[in-house]
């Protein structure tokens, strides 16, 4: 059901029961009052006797920490942030297209949030011109990160094999500063007066991305998705971008990725030769950089089976990313609820397949808590850290919410982690942490840390880093 | 002025009077005795100031005009219902102004599953689940009954439920677990697709 069908069924509600509602709420209140000035007058008593014996302790002792310093929507209480409240995932069924994912509910991932993304630091590298920018920013709903996409007309494989002549290309509409880095915006008309780029691609093979058009309120299909970093130095980059076909330096910015050589003023020609002359001397040592398709991989029985479970249409949708490190292709694909990885995944080789030892029955997928919209509509800006003592003049780099499932002893588990990150002029940084645990019986609560790894094990998502104030220099 | 209540406010059947002698004074009279309570109510579904007051006048507008004919039996019930029409519009006016995209949200979910425009076509499919819906709320339990119309309806925060009910936080989480049980298989029966 869309919520826009819900909230005008809500609006439709029969006045009659608003009516009957409004009388028993004022007669709760009144209730409630009664109850409290009885219980104020008891209290009232009860702090005379005690007050003397509870004053000095707490004179001596303050507390290090108010854990909440602002009331997010009347929901907190000191030492306590209350768990965003999360229902149950309502499953759809996904048709894909060549061009476009249409999903009844609300499924989409990010192969980027993959376990290992195929991200290479040398890989294929083409001479392409930007046919254009789309017009709509596109959204990855992990991460609080939106981007531009780009559709690329390959001119030439400088490095690589069978690479289609369309290729979409990524880079950040906006980044929030994330825990660690700040982030880097650029404008919808980065590549205006350019003709041609020659760029090395970030991922090798082709990585099936789906993304959410946040203009239009739908998933995309990119069948070819790639992304690419800048390298600050201009004279050794990662994209060399021409106008009227010579090298010019006004796009570089921070970023890493396979850096290669290029002068102000080199021609097209001159900037392959020095590439070609990298390659060679990268030699055996440069992984392979064949383009294959998802059926190339599947092809064995076992292979045409696993393309037949995670076919869309099942109730939820699988996200794919191939890699072909070595020279062996595989294709891994993940679920993902609502951008929440689910942790099961499964991997087809050429010759075997491997899984995650996770696999969700129906009944378990339908009564997950759904952490991905919590994700996408939480408002950290709400929320206050709770483990660390905040000075005048610290300053809020960023906040990162993710969500995670987990299954422990037998137990799913959605686990939605907020991470702070604060600036101490002068003396460096400091962050925190809080994470709200959902069972799938709808029960939510805020764990600590060691709680957590108590429930499911010391894993990756619970944090290292100290609550004290470490400060680390940049 | 005619009747007042204890507080100085007049009467609902003196406002409704007001109303139907078209006296601009009505609106203020409203004002006056519901005003607060209304921005109260309309704090729960909008976070901005300026947006809860213009949901308020917008209330009162929506009363103008629709007394007469409208002659509610309860006042404050039928402003309730106005204002949350249009604290739910103009929600959703906000998200499309941020383009937050309709995915992201999620029905059944408190006060987040609020997103796209709502046309005549969904207007008329509300009609009919709203009749659906308030069938399975009238055949709740009182407290039930209770918890429902206060997250879902009036989107009040568990914490504030539970305060009213004078209960736990997980008391009014395990209630409302139980009312999505029933109120999806319910809908299901009814023919809707949750």
């Amino acid at each position: 059901m869309k919520n826009e069908n819900w909230q005008a069924g809500l609006n439709a509600l029969d006045a009659s029961l608003v009516e009957q509602h409004l009388k028993e709420t004022e007669r709760l209140e009144k209730r409630r009052k009664s109850r409290g000035l009885r219980f104020a007058a008891l209290a009232a008593c009860f702090c005379l006797v005690l007050g003397s014996v509870l004053t000095l302790p707490l004179l001596k002792k303050q507390p290090e920490t108010p854990f909440v310093d602002s009331e997010p929507s009347g929901e907190t209480s000191e030492g306590y942030i209350e768990p965003p409240f999360v229902g149950p995932v309502l499953l759809g069924d996904a048709v894909t297209g060549t061009q476009s994912v249409t999903v009844g509910r609300t499924e989409f991932g990010h192969a980027s949030e993959l376990l290992e993304p195929p991200c290479f630091q040398v890989g294929t590298v083409v001479e392409a011109r930007v046919e254009e920018v789309l017009p709509d920013v596109y959204l990855c709903p992990g991460r609080n990160v939106t981007y531009w996409v780009a559709k690329l007309e390959v001119l030439d494989v400088i490095r690589g094999e069978g690479l289609p002549q369309t290729i979409y290309l990524r880079f950040c509409h906006q980044e929030p500063p994330c825990y660690q880095l700040p982030g880097k915006n650029y404008g919808r008309d980065l590549f205006d007066g350019y003709s041609s780029l020659i760029l090395s691609l970030e991922q090798v093979g082709i990585e099936n991305y789906l993304l959410v058009n946040r203009d239009q309120g739908r998933a995309e299909y990119f069948p070819h998705m790639f992304g690419f970093y800048f390298v600050d130095l201009p004279d050794y980059g990662a994209v060399v971008p021409f106008a009227e076909g010579k090298a010019v330096y006004d796009l570089w910015d921070a970023g890493y990725g396979w850096e290669y050589p290029a002068e102000e003023g080199d021609s097209v020609a001159q900037v392959k030769e020095k590439v070609q002359g990298m390659i060679a001397e990268g030699g055996e040592k440069l992984p392979s950089c064949k383009y294959f398709t998802a059926e190339d991989v599947c092809a064995s029985e076992e292979g045409k089976a696993v393309l037949g479970e995670v076919a869309p249409g099942q109730g939820t949708l699988f996200y794919h990313t191939f890699w072909g490190n070595r020279g062996v292709p595989y294709v891994t694909y993940a679920r993902y609820v609502n951008g929440v990885p689910t942790g099961e995944w499964v991997r087809v080789y050429p010759e075997r397949v491997e899984r995650s030892g996770v696999w969700l029955t129906r009944e378990e997928l339908e009564t997950l808590p759904d952490i991905g919209s919590a994700v996408a509509t939480l408002d950290v800006s709400k929320l206050a850290p709770p483990h660390v003592s905040l000075l005048e003049g610290d300053r809020l780099q960023g906040y990162n919410v993710q969500g995670f499932y987990r299954r422990a002893e037998g137990e799913f588990y959605g686990i939605l982690r907020v991470i702070w990150t604060y600036e101490r002029p002068g003396k460096g940084f400091l962050q925190d942490d809080c994470y709200f645990l959902y069972d799938c019986h709808g029960n939510a609560r805020t764990v600590e840390r060691e709680e957590l790894r108590e429930i499911i094990g010391d894993d990756g998502l619970i944090c290292p880093f100290s609550y004290d104030p470490i400060m680390v220099c940049f | 002025m005619g009747n007042r209540e204890r507080n100085g406010t007049l009467t609902d059947g003196e406002i409704l009077k007001l109303y139907f002698r078209r006296d601009e004074s009505a609106v203020a009279e409203t004002d006056r005795k519901y005003g607060s309570y209304l921005l109260r109510t309309a704090e729960r579904f909008l976070t901005d100031r300026r947006d809860r007051e213009e949901c308020v006048a917008d209330t009162y507008l929506g009363a103008w005009n629709a007394i007469p004919p409208e002659e509610p039996r309860s006042m404050k019930a039928f402003l309730t219902v106005l204002l949350r029409r249009n604290a739910v519009n103009r929600y959703r006016k906000d998200n499309r102004k941020r383009r937050v995209p309709g995915e992201l949200l999620c029905p059944l979910e408190d006060g987040e599953g609020l997103s796209a425009a709502e046309s005549a076509a969904d207007a008329f499919d509300g009609e009919q689940l709203g009749r659906a819906i308030s069938a399975f709320v009238s055949s709740l339990p009182s407290r039930r009954r209770t918890v429902f119309m206060c997250r879902f309806y009036e989107n009040r925060s568990i914490g504030e439920t539970a305060r009213l009910l004078g209960c736990s936080r997980s008391t009014v989480e395990k209630e409302l677990s139980a009312i999505k049980g029933g109120l999806r298989d319910y809908l299901e029966k009814e023919g809707y697709s949750v």
